[in-house]
């Protein structure tokens, strides 16, 4: 599963640094005593894509295996970036200080913090402090969401 | 104006209310960052970059600077205390500041830490305050070319320095060069690798790709590795006062410490990890009873902590003076510079010696004040370390969602928190650093431009780059550097094949 995960990260980044490669011999390469903006790009694409493919081959062969933590909690991790995914979708219409609060609550039940009374105290704590901070000392302009006539 | 008058000025600004606060608010976040082992100075930066848009260029500096010196003095207690370092520069203080709190020597060892590291420091804060204008006037002399051989050197000191296999390291640097050239390229106007998104086109924004590479990655890896809470030795107050017979073998480490840490500092890469390293064997070397290091020696802490503190504020040299960041951390504080419109190099001194003068003499009063803070309040900052994970990792992750957020007021930067902060995950999984794509990324500008205009320069005709002495001289050392990596790597494959 480790060294999967090591052979299709460096695959990943092998068609990236294929792509940007293809994309910068479209650009201008002009010459070598007036580069182009293609120029640059050229050398580090054909460098990059040939690095890859070599960092790939050893990674096939040495059959290496990814760095494991001690204890793996790759659910947390999920949970994790989909709140992050579905705080980004909803950031607007929910609010700064609402989705602070829910997104700090709801991680701090996911990871398996006993009791309601912490965690609540806790998001309410830490969403007042951020909107404190970034919205009136920092004069940032966050979105207020539903509580909009409130805030 | 002259230097003493510069100096004296800059005091008068450091010493207003805000500037103080401020102060003691980055030196506080470094000391508890350091303590806090996965959150290291780069990601509390990371973190705090968007707090750094609201206040004025100088405040925002001193912020900055002030996490990057506190973590150091906040990496040793966890490092003598619980036999865990709390940022990489604190490792070597393990070996003999745990030997000596096994002992019953913690409060010597901690004391002796945080001595050397507020004389280090302020040692290293004269050395800059000495050096970095002449260099910089000297900068001036600098055309395309030097700025090109100081860069390429740079790149291949960091991806040989910097963990990891050369090859992944040299990799990542690529990654870092590649995503420097998105956005409207400024020397013809055509806009390049935007993949059609109008918020790429001037250029990737630093401080999410960093928040997501160092903060977001970091938090991503705690959450998925739970560790047991660690037992922390107590100290007692009356402890922290040691006896002048304990601290006399300490001083010469000292010194030699801040000797040996501020050249290492001018260097590309890690320097403080390398410095102290570099210190302890220093000190192993010169020692009467080497057999003893190991086993709770007073100059194997002095001589490493006194050094890492040296070659910090140390590199802050090649900032200010040519506008180079050899290390994340200083590439951070660049890039809360910039956006205040402030580019440093060698005209940062002269155009803006206010927020330089004002900075330098701010870290005189943030090493004192750390000091102040770290010796009663050591106690304190151990015990951090039982925060729950479960509860700052939350925070941490809301703050940088909001964080990145109020950079433009926008999305886009959040996505790309999210995507670097996911992609610097699997990078630590799969054997990468991430430091050598954020240095790639930081200096990629600087790479090309000088490399594009230097070939006009010397009509295209590369040989000509080794008339300029200075390029000449840092044209040879980046072969030298290029071919003992190759060399690393080929002697690792034969190694590995033997094996």
């Amino acid at each position: 599963m480790a060294q999967r995960l090591s052979v299709f990260f460096i695959s990943g980044i092998l068609i990236v640094c294929a792509a940007y490669f293809i994309g910068a011999v479209r650009l201008p390469f002009g010459s070598i005593n007036e580069p182009g903006p293609g120029f640059f790009p050229i050398i580090i694409g054909a460098i990059g894509t040939i690095l890859s493919a070599y960092v790939l081959g050893e990674s096939i062969k040495k059959k290496e295996s990814a760095r494991e933590g001690k204890t793996q909690n790759n659910a947390l991790l999920i949970i994790y970036i989909g709140s992050l995914i579905g705080l980004v979708i909803f950031f607007k219409w929910i609010g700064s200080l609402c989705g602070v609060f829910l997104l700090v609550l709801l991680l701090m039940k996911a990871s398996r913090l006993p009791g309601w009374r912490l965690p609540v105290i806790v998001s309410i704590i830490a969403s007042s402090v951020i909107y404190l901070v970034f919205g009136y000392w920092l004069k940032v302009s966050l979105p207020a969401g539903i509580l909009s006539g409130l805030i | 104006m002259d230097f003493t008058q510069n100096l004296l000025n800059g005091f008068a600004l450091a010493f207003s209310l805000e500037n103080l606060g401020i102060c003691f608010l980055g030196t506080l976040i470094g000391t508890v960052t350091g303590v806090l082992p996965g959150i290291g100075p780069t990601a509390a930066m990371a973190l705090l970059i968007p707090v750094s848009f609201g206040l004025p260029p100088t405040a925002s500096l001193i912020l900055l600077a002030g996490i990057y010196y506190g973590a150091m003095y906040g990496g040793s207690t966890t490092s003598i205390l619980l036999n865990i370092p709390g940022e990489a520069a604190s490792v070597v203080t393990c070996i003999d500041g745990y030997q000596m709190a096994k002992k019953g020597k913690a409060g010597t060892a901690l004391a002796v830490a945080a001595i050397g590291s507020w004389a280090a420091g302020t040692a290293a804060v004269i050395g800059v305050m000495l050096f970095a204008p002449p260099l910089a006037r000297f900068a001036l002399l600098f055309g395309p070319p030097e700025y090109f051989s100081i860069a390429l050197l740079g790149l291949l000191v960091l991806s040989n320095l910097s963990g990891g296999s050369f090859s992944r390291s040299s990799l990542a640097m690529v990654l870092g060069l590649m995503l420097s050239t998105m956005g409207i390229d400024l020397m013809s106007g055509l806009t390049r690798f935007t993949l059609g998104f109008v918020e790429l086109s001037d250029g990737i924004e630093f401080a999410p790709v960093i928040m997501g590479l160092f903060g977001l990655s970091e938090v991503f890896q705690v959450i998925t590795s739970v560790e047991k809470p660690s037992e922390v030795l107590k100290v007692k107050f009356r402890e922290l006062y040691p006896k002048f017979r304990e601290l006399k073998p300490a001083f010469g480490a000292m010194i030699r410490g801040t000797l040996i840490g501020f050249p290492v500092g001018l260097l590309p890469g890690p320097s403080g990890t390398l410095s102290s390293f570099a210190a302890y064997r220093l000190e192993k070397t010169f020692s009467k009873k080497p057999e003893e290091f190991g086993t709770g020696v007073i100059q194997g802490v002095a001589g490493p902590e006194s050094a890492n503190n040296s070659a910090t504020t140390a590199s802050l040299i090649p900032l200010f003076a040519l506008g180079l960041p050899f290390a994340p951390p200083v590439a951070i504080l660049l890039s809360g510079l910039m956006i205040h419109g402030i580019s440093p190099g060698p005209f940062f001194i002269r155009d803006h010696g206010n927020v330089f003068w004002t900075v330098i003499a701010s870290m005189y009063l943030g090493n004192l004040m750390l000091m102040i803070l770290n010796l009663p309040l050591v106690g304190v900052f151990a015990s951090l370390i039982k925060t729950p994970p479960r509860i700052l990792m939350p925070i941490i992750t809301a703050l940088m969602f909001v964080g990145a957020y109020s950079i433009n007021a926008r999305m886009f930067d959040v996505v790309i928190l999210l995507s670097f902060g996911l992609f610097g995950f699997l990078m630590k999984k799969c054997g990468f650093e991430p430091a050598p794509l954020i240095i790639g990324l930081i200096l990629g500008k600087i790479f090309e431009e000088s490399l594009r205009q230097g070939l006009n320069v010397v009509d295209g005709n590369l040989w000509l780059f080794f008339s300029r002495p200075i390029t000449a001289i840092l044209m040879c050392l980046s072969l030298a550097v290029f071919l003992w990596g190759l060399y690393k790597w080929h002697a690792g494959r034969k190694l590995s094949r033997n094996s």
